[in-house]
């Protein structure tokens, strides 16, 4: 392979800062974008009086709900049910006001209801509520906690590694951090649920490869005394990157199975989750090598 | 190692193994009871078991309408998560029709027994206030224009005679010491008693009263004075949630709304992230493994068996310690931990399976590239995991909820996926080692000379 990530330097830095300033653009005008039970929403709950294990009251009153649905153009983003003592509710979570005809619904419904012979006589009713919430995590005690172990982390290298090392490993891990934010805002992924944790993951990731890529370099600079910095970081990074892409690929596989396969909050974490993951190997990848080489040339 | 010692061993670990396995996955009846697993024994949080619904309106005693809603769900929040809540939802509702004006909050919490009086104490109307006295029968409002408490902390149980105690302490602040200092100089005996609203009124909670039981805090000749030096430190014959509660309250006083306590609906509620979230969460996981034993095995065949018999170890023993370790709930911040504890032990089996293969490329013996291989792949294995372990001690030590779990999951994580990559990986690599003749074991574990 002749590409060389330490001469591309300059490409991949242009790229993560104008993904990096896009992003806090998008975030200062837009502020982060959260699912629909972090922020202020709408509620459609739809009551049926009566209901039974063995009834099939939950199949009957779902399908006239989404036939209704299907036939006014309205997507519900999430649904939950409640049991309230021998009744049930559903409720459908919207992002915005859906305005739904509460009488035209309860009737559709009720005959629904009336036309099943299981389910005739229970009593549906209608309630659309507009609804508040905020995002629980704080983002800020989690940015805290990450900046106090990158610290101790730090030190934690100057006595295994050299201080190249630490320093290349703070910088990949902190532009990785910061692409993860800019990402999610950039691309308006919804960043509740997993605020903190996502950016934990994506902080932790680079963290580990880079020390890889670190150590390599290591070993690579005392075996190949001939070349140059940059030279000893590409052929670091080309080590490397098999194992790295490997468990990318094993990453998006997983992703791929969550978005096919599972529940809308599934997918969307394995998503976030995956970016968290794309970035930090962008970030160690392209930072790392040339950051090696710069500090490498510095102590020669 | 000898062939025949080798194979006991290996005899052994599988019987082990398999033991485990079966433990850790299997359900099956023993007597008139079930035994669960494990993974079934596992206890999940709110977002993927689900719990219960908590709606209360509020009062049209209230004087203002509450205008920031925004502020009044995080003052609410923050009281569920004081009272050791992870993974909860605050809401406040209000009908999109506007002819009807009640404004409701809802609190989902996990389904606990004591859910609806956490509920009904967190939704607690009032101001502390504080009385005092040398006698029982003559107290009077004390701290009336102070901040009085600093802090106060549930400090956990204490058995006497059979008996559990549960012990909590109230740090005053400064201001609040000072007078407290002045009213007990010369008594022989203090009392005190503190209310969430205006002792007397019908809505008032009576958090703290020494006067009820003739407790002094303050006896003066006394050593085992319960006001010490600004502290104040008691023990309640009750239960854990009844004083937690109380802490809490002491902590952040009441709310300034008036909710309708004795009218609160609950109901029951499905898992906010899906019903089937946990189940598909723990098949994508074993699949991810899967996928990733299948490579290795691909790459570096009998190495895909070490790292069979070692990711067994790694995930039985993961599962055993979130049911053996007390307190642990899991929610989707666990199931991220566990994710990322997988993908470090992986990733610490793939540096160390390069390395062997380096050396045994530039020329070494299989023995020789192991050790070697194992010895220059333990500085980047135990980096990725310091920092993971780092980063699980801070972000469990500021933050709350998610974050909390997720740093639980991602410490034992570390310290085992350390452990077995640096210890179990190492063993059966060695086990296997004589099984193969060593004209063969180049082949069964997958290694080239550079020249190949």
């Amino acid at each position: 392979m002749k590409f060389s990530f330490v001469k591309k330097f300059k490409l991949f830095a242009i790229i993560a800062l104008v993904i990096a300033i896009a992003g806090m653009v998008f975030l200062g005008v837009w502020g982060f974008n959260n699912t629909v039970d972090y922020k202020d929403a709408y509620e459609l709950q739809v009551s049926i009086n009566q209901y039974t294990p063995t009834s099939n009251t939950l199949e009957v009153s779902k399908d006239a709900i989404n036939d209704y649905f299907k036939d006014n153009d309205l997507n519900s983003v999430d649904y939950a049910q409640t049991f309230e003592g021998v009744g049930v509710t559903f409720v459908y979570k919207f992002s915005k006001d859906v305005s739904v005809n509460v009488e035209t619904l309860t009737q559709a419904l009720q005959t629904a209801l009336d036309t099943k012979a299981e389910v005739k006589g229970l009593t549906a009713s209608v309630n659309c509520y507009k609804v508040s919430a905020v995002g629980t995590e704080n983002l800020g005690f989690t940015i805290l906690a990450l900046a106090i172990a990158l610290v101790l982390f730090f030190i934690y290298l100057l006595f295994v590694e050299k201080i190249k090392s630490a320093l290349t490993l703070i910088i990949s891990t902190v532009v990785s951090a910061i692409l993860y934010l800019s990402v999610i805002c950039l691309i308006r992924f919804p960043l509740n649920p997993l605020a903190g944790v996502g950016l934990a993951f994506a902080f932790v990731f680079a963290s580990s490869l880079t020390s890889v890529l670190v150590n390599r370099f290591k070993e690579n600079a005392k075996l190949f005394t001939d070349l140059s910095a940059e030279e000893i970081a590409d052929k670091s990074v080309k080590s490397c990157i098999g194992g790295f892409v490997l468990i990318l690929a094993i990453l998006f596989i997983a992703c791929l199975a969550c978005v096919i396969f599972g529940p809308i909050n599934l997918k969307l974490i394995a998503i976030k989750l995956f970016i968290g993951a794309l970035v930090s190997e962008f970030a160690s990848i392209t930072f790392a090598p040339a950051i090696l080489a710069s500090l490498g040339k510095i102590n020669k | 190692m000898k062939k025949g010692k080798s194979i006991i061993l290996l005899s052994i670990l599988s019987v082990i193994m398999a033991a485990l396995l079966v433990l850790s996955f299997a359900r099956f009846p023993i007597g008139i009871k079930n035994y669960n697993s494990f993974l079934g024994a596992i206890d999940l949080d709110y977002d993927l078991a689900g719990g219960y619904a908590y709606t209360c309106t509020l009062s049209d005693d209230n004087e203002n309408e509450i205008e920031d809603t925004a502020s009044f769900i995080k003052t609410v929040s923050d009281r569920v998560s004081a009272l050791g809540y992870g993974t909860y939802s605050v809401k406040a509702i209000t009908p999109t029709d506007e002819t009807a004006n009640d404004f409701k909050v809802r609190i989902e919490v996990k389904a606990t027994d004591n859910a609806s009086q956490d509920i009904s104490a967190v939704l607690a109307y009032g101001k502390l206030h504080f009385y005092g006295g040398t006698a029982t029968d003559s107290i009077e409002e004390i701290f009336e224009d102070v901040e009085a408490i600093k802090k106060a902390t549930y400090s956990g149980a204490s058995y006497y005679e059979g008996n559990a105690y549960q012990g909590f302490t109230v740090e005053f602040t400064k201001e609040a010491k000072s007078e407290l200092d002045k009213l007990i100089k010369g008594a022989s005996s203090y009392y005190l008693k503190i209310t969430l609203g205006e002792d007397g009124d019908a809505n008032a909670i009576t958090l703290l009263d020494t006067t009820a039981g003739s407790f002094s805090i303050y006896s003066d000749g006394s050593n085992n004075n319960a006001y010490n030096n600004g502290k104040l430190s008691l023990s309640y014959g009750s239960d854990a949630d009844v004083v937690e509660r109380m802490v809490m309250q002491l902590n952040k006083g009441g709310i300034d709304y008036i909710f309708d306590l004795d009218k609160i609906e609950s109901a029951t509620v499905t898992a906010p992230l899906g019903d089937n979230f946990a189940n598909i969460a723990v098949i994508v996981l074993a699949g991810l493994i899967v996928l990733a034993l299948i490579i290795i095995t691909v790459k570096n065949r009998g190495f895909g068996l070490v790292s069979l018999f070692s990711m067994i170890i790694f995930v039985t023993i993961y599962l055993f310690l979130f049911i053996a370790i007390p307190g642990i709930t899991v929610n989707v911040g666990g199931i991220v931990g566990a994710l990322l504890s997988i993908i470090l032990t992986v990733f610490g089996i793939l540096v160390s399976l390069k390395k062997i293969n380096e050396d045994y490329a530039s020329g070494k013996t299989v023995k020789a590239a192991f050790k070697n291989g194992f010895k220059r792949a333990l500085v980047p294995v135990i980096s990725s995991f310091v920092i993971a372990l780092l980063v699980s001690i801070f972000t469990f030590v500021l933050t709350g909820g998610i974050v909390k779990n997720f740093a639980i999951a991602l410490a034992i994580g570390s310290l085992l996926g350390a452990f077995v990559v640096l210890l179990i990986f190492r063993m059966f690599s060695a086990l296997l080692l004589p099984l193969a003749k060593p004209e063969r074991q180049e082949k069964f574990f997958g290694l080239k000379r550079e020249d190949d």
